[in-house]
C-alpha cells in the first residue's frame, strides 16, 4: 500500500518534472541510438517508464550525495541507459566511490606499521615501555 | 582527525602505495607493439594543480584543455565531483566532455593502447589505485609520458606538474584500477587505438548533450575509418534525421541496411526518413517489410501511427526491396 502511493508519486514527480528532459517527443518513434547499442550488446530492453524511474532513482541519489539539483539533472541526461544501470544501486562501490573509509583505514595501518617499528609512538598497546 | 586525513588523499597516495604493495593481478611489463618509439614526452600538456580531493576535476581539465577545451576545474567539477564520495565517477568522466562539445573515448585496457596514444600526442587520463584491492585509494591523473629505456612514466599527478614514476609502480597502481583509461578528442578526430564500437558509443554522449551535429561529424569521421560498420551509418543516420536532413539520413540507413539486410529498427527509422521527405508510400512499404521482420513491435506499430500523421508528398522516391521473405511465400 505504501509502496505503490511511493511509486505513484514518484511516476507523477517523474512526469510533471524529467518528461521534458528525458523524452524524445518530436522523434517518438524512431530508434535512438543509445537503443541500438543496447539491441547490438543484447541488453533487456526495458520500457521507456522503468528507464525513466532509474534516472530518476540515481538522480535523488547523486543529490543525497550533495549535488547541486540543478546540475544533477544535466548530469543525468548526460549518462546513457546503461551508465544508469552502471550505477543505480552500486554508487558507493564504484571506483572514486568509496576511498574514504579505505583510506582512514590505509593510514591506521601505516601509523600501526610506524608504532611497530619504532617510527612513531601512538598506541600504548604497541612496543609499550619496559618496567 | 578527519578532514586532516581526507586531505592527503592524493598527496599522501604514493606514500601509503609503497607502504602496502601486495601481490596483485597480473599485469603487462613491456608493450608488444614494436612500432613505439622508444620515449615521449608531451611537454605542452597544461596542468591544473589539484585542489583538496578534486583530482577527477583536474585531470579531466587537462585532458580537455589538451585537445582544445578552455575549461578550468572550477567549470569541471559542477559536472563530474560527488561531494558525498569526495571522488568522481568513471561514468561522469566518460560523459562529461560531450558538455563542451568533445568526445572522451575510453581506451582499451592495454598498455600498448596508452603508450599508443602518447606517442600520437594525446595525454591520457587514467584512474590508478594508490592502495591496494581491498582499501582502494582512487586516483584520476594524467599520464603524459614515457621512457622505455629508462622505464619511467612521466605524469601530471595531483599537485606535481611532473611526477615520475618507476615503470613497475605506475603498471601496479593502473592495474589496480582495471587499466582504466580516457582520452578526449575533438569531434571528427578519431583516437588511434579505438575500435569502431567503443567509439560508436562515445560518440554518441554528444546527441544525449543535444550537440547533434557534432555527433553527425563525428559518426561521419567514423564512418570514413569503418566504412563496413552499419551502426555507426545508422548512427549518423540518426543524427541526420534529428537536424531534418531526411535525404542525409535515408542515404546512411540505406548504407546501413546493404551491410545489415533486414535489421528492423534500421528500417524502422529508414521509413520515418523518407516520409520526412514526402515519401509516404515508399514509407509505408519498408515499414511492412520491419513489420514482417519484428511482428507485433510496439515500436514500429508508433511509427506507422507517426507517418499516417504526416504529410504526403509527391517527391521523387526511391524504392525499398524487401529482403525478408513475406507470409504465404511472398518476397
Amino acid at each position: 500500500m505504501k509502496s505503490s502511493l511511493m511509486k505513484r508519486i514518484i511516476v507523477l514527480l517523474v512526469s510533471v518534472s524529467f518528461f521534458s528532459t528525458y523524452a524524445l517527443p518530436a522523434w517518438s518513434g524512431m530508434v535512438t541510438t543509445d537503443q541500438l547499442l543496447q539491441q547490438q550488446s543484447g541488453a533487456l530492453n526495458k520500457s521507456a517508464l522503468l528507464t525513466m524511474l532509474d534516472r530518476e532513482d540515481v538522480r535523488r541519489q547523486l543529490v543525497e550525495r550533495g549535488v547541486d539539483p540543478a546540475y544533477a539533472k544535466q548530469r543525468i541526461a548526460a549518462l546513457s541507459d546503461t551508465q544508469i544501470e552502471e550505477l543505480k544501486g552500486n554508487m558507493d562501490t564504484l571506483p572514486a566511490g568509496s576511498g574514504v573509509v579505505g583510506i582512514m583505514i590505509a593510514v591506521l595501518l601505516v601509523l600501526v606499521i610506524l608504532d611497530i617499528v619504532g617510527v612513531t609512538n601512538i598506541f600504548t598497546f604497541i612496543n609499550p615501555p619496559a618496567k | 582527525m578527519g578532514r586532516a586525513v581526507k586531505r592527503r588523499v592524493c598527496l599522501a597516495g604514493a606514500l601509503c602505495a609503497s607502504l602496502l604493495l601486495a601481490a596483485c593481478a597480473p599485469y603487462p611489463v613491456a608493450p608488444t607493439d614494436a612500432a613505439l618509439p622508444r620515449s615521449r614526452e608531451l611537454v605542452d600538456t597544461p596542468f591544473f594543480p589539484q585542489q583538496q580531493y578534486q583530482c577527477g576535476p583536474a585531470a579531466l581539465a587537462t585532458v580537455l584543455n589538451s585537445a582544445g577545451a578552455g575549461v578550468s576545474p572550477e567549470q569541471v567539477q559542477p559536472l563530474v565531483y560527488l561531494p558525498g564520495n569526495q571522488g568522481s565517477l568513471q561514468a561522469e568522466m566518460l560523459a562529461a566532455p560531450a558538455h563542451y562539445g568533445y568526445l572522451a573515448v575510453p581506451l582499451p585496457p592495454t598498455l600498448d593502447a596508452l603508450l599508443q596514444e602518447l606517442s600520437d600526442g594525446r595525454p591520457v587520463l587514467v584512474l590508478q589505485n594508490l592502495g591496494v584491492a581491498v582499501l582502494p585509494l582512487w586516483h584520476y591523473a594524467v599520464v603524459i609520458g614515457y621512457d622505455l629505456d629508462r622505464q619511467l612514466v612521466y605524469l601530471r599527478s595531483g599537485r606535481d606538474r611532473r611526477k615520475v614514476y618507476e615503470w613497475r609502480r605506475f603498471l601496479k597502481t593502473w592495474s589496480r584500477a582495471g587499466n582504466w583509461a580516457l582520452v578526449v578528442v575533438r569531434p571528427g578526430e578519431i583516437p588511434v587505438s579505438a575500435t569502431a564500437s567503443i567509439y560508436l558509443q562515445a560518440a554518441s554522449s554528444l546527441e544525449r548533450r543535444q550537440r547533434t551535429e557534432a555527433a553527425l561529424q563525428a559518426y561521419r569521421a567514423g564512418t570514413r575509418r569503418w566504412p563496413q560498420h552499419a551502426l555507426l551509418r545508422a548512427a549518423g543516420g540518426n543524427a541526420a534525421y534529428r537536424l531534418a536532413r531526411y535525404a542525409e539520413a535515408e542515404a546512411a540507413y540505406r548504407t546501413a541496411l546493404s551491410l545489415q539486410p533486414g535489421k528492423p529498427s534500421i528500417m524502422n527509422n529508414l521509413a520515418l526518413a523518407l516520409a520526412g521527405q514526402g515519401c509516404r508510400q515508399a514509407a509505408l512499404e519498408v515499414l511492412a517489410c520491419a513489420a514482417r521482420a519484428a511482428p507485433a513491435n510496439p515500436v514500429i506499430d508508433d511509427t506507422l501511427i507517426e507517418i499516417k500523421a504526416m504529410p504526403s508528398g509527391t517527391g521523387k522516391c526511391r524504392a525499398f526491396d524487401c529482403p525478408v521473405p513475406g507470409v504465404g511465400g511472398r518476397p
